[in-house]
């Protein structure tokens, strides 16, 4: 698979609009899913591959300087100047392109990691003939996610940092399971990028820096009312990164755990997200606690 | 006779289609879907997830998946809950190898 083309009408759908929403039978989503994560890998191999252009058509152009000026100036002629430094230049200029163009179809690596496995182990435990709720914000960090900017200290004249906040609701989940409880799935992301310029004499240095916080919450609503196990299940919690909470709705206990992954990164957003072997173990928590 | 192989990872239960054979390690029937066949004769997904020579598939997975998992998390289960072993289960696990320790992967949550 190369192109977006070759992807089927409803996963080439999923891509363009950057969103999965609605009621699915669980052997197409995961036919869906499992066809996104390929196109996933596709569009990382190639950012990887963009990124190694991008590096040595850099190092190019310092060379084609150096090299096209000491031979234009030795051939007197101005072409060879143009040539040595102009080709690099219109290869970085390319692959800058193609970076933004990957970026506008990539597929946030939660749905390779996290969904797509989780859902495939738990594929056995779907009520027969019941649809999966879904929905997936595939568009990561855009502008329009932003929720906050401020000035940090220190400032002052040759010294500014800068925070920008994004919250980014990737996920909602909802399986509805063979006897008849429904297990509940978010992910909330939350981005922090950190802009630093400090000043000098001559150039103004910038250094960029990214904080993402994945809030995982599992939920288990049972059938049937049942007495959780809520000192076990809060001493099965990770200390500092899990929380434990049990809720009442139409009269049944509903306990979910609540997980906090963070993942860091410079120059770009994270794109590190849950396993999902951690997010099973917590539903597995949750179901051998619920008795 | 049905089958006596357990579907599922959190909502474990009985496959409870019409038996055509037996594990030959474990002794539990089996019907066709489930039944694996190996070096040593026909296996059920648990036994072929443990012993080598058995062909992987789905069930063998979703077999190995539930051993790690209720071996981690189903300490102290008792009869009737979702973490109690059959007593052909435990003769299944009794063959396995020691459990795989949870994260293999080297992933620190509390890296910030």
């Amino acid at each position: 698979m190369k192109s977006i083309e070759e992807l089927t009408p409803a996963a080439r759908e999923a891509v363009r609009t950057q969103r999965l929403d609605g009621h699915w039978e669980p052997k197409k989503l995961l036919r869906l899913l499992d066809e996104l994560q390929r196109w996933d890998t596709v569009v990382e191999a190639q950012k990887t591959s963009a990124a190694k252009v991008q590096k040595y058509s850099a190092i190019g152009i310092f060379a084609g300087i150096f090299g096209g000026g000491i031979l234009s100036a030795i051939a007197e002629s101005f072409a060879l100047f143009a040539l040595f430094a102009g080709t690099p230049t219109a290869i970085l200029l390319l692959t800058l392109w193609r970076k933004k163009r990957l970026r506008s179809v990539d597929i946030p690596d939660e749905v390779r990691v996290t969904i797509e496995p989780l859902l495939r182990k738990l594929r056995a435990d779907i009520a027969e003939g019941q649809r999966v709720r879904l929905r997936l914000d595939l568009s990561g960090v855009t502008g329009a996610k932003a929720k906050g900017k401020q000035q940090m200290p220190p400032s002052g004249r040759a010294f500014k940092i800068e925070q920008t906040l994004y919250d980014d609701p990737i996920c909602d989940l909802r399986l509805p399971l063979a006897d008849g409880a429904e297990a509940a799935l978010r992910i909330d992301n939350t981005y922090l990028k950190i802009e630093r310029a400090q000043r000098g004499r001559s150039k103004t240095k910038h250094k960029t820096k990214w904080k993402k916080q994945s809030s995982v919450t599992a939920s288990w609503s049972p059938a049937a009312p049942v007495v959780w196990k809520t000192s076990a299940l809060e001493a099965s919690a990770v200390r500092g990164v899990e929380r434990v909470q049990v809720r009442e709705k139409e009269g049944i206990q509903i306990a979910s755990i609540q997980h906090i992954y963070k993942f860091k990164a410079a120059d770009s957003a994270p794109d590190a997200a849950p396993p999902a072997k951690e997010v099973l173990g917590m539903f597995m928590r949750l179901r051998l606690l619920g008795m | 006779m049905t089958c006596q192989w357990h579907t599922g990872l959190l909502v474990v239960r009985e496959c409870g289609l019409p038996a055509s054979g037996g594990c030959g390690m474990c002794g539990r029937t089996l019907c066709l879907a489930h039944t694996i066949p190996g070096p040593n004769g026909m296996a059920c997904p648990q036994c072929a997830s443990t012993a080598d020579g058995y062909p992987e598939n789905e069930d063998t997975q979703a077999a190995s998946d539930r051993n790690e998992y209720y071996q981690r998390y189903g300490e102290g289960a008792q009869f009737g809950e979702p973490g109690y072993f059959s007593p052909a289960d435990s003769a299944a696990l009794a063959s396995q190898s020691p459990v795989l320790p949870f994260r293999q992967d080297g992933y620190d949550p509390m890296e910030s």
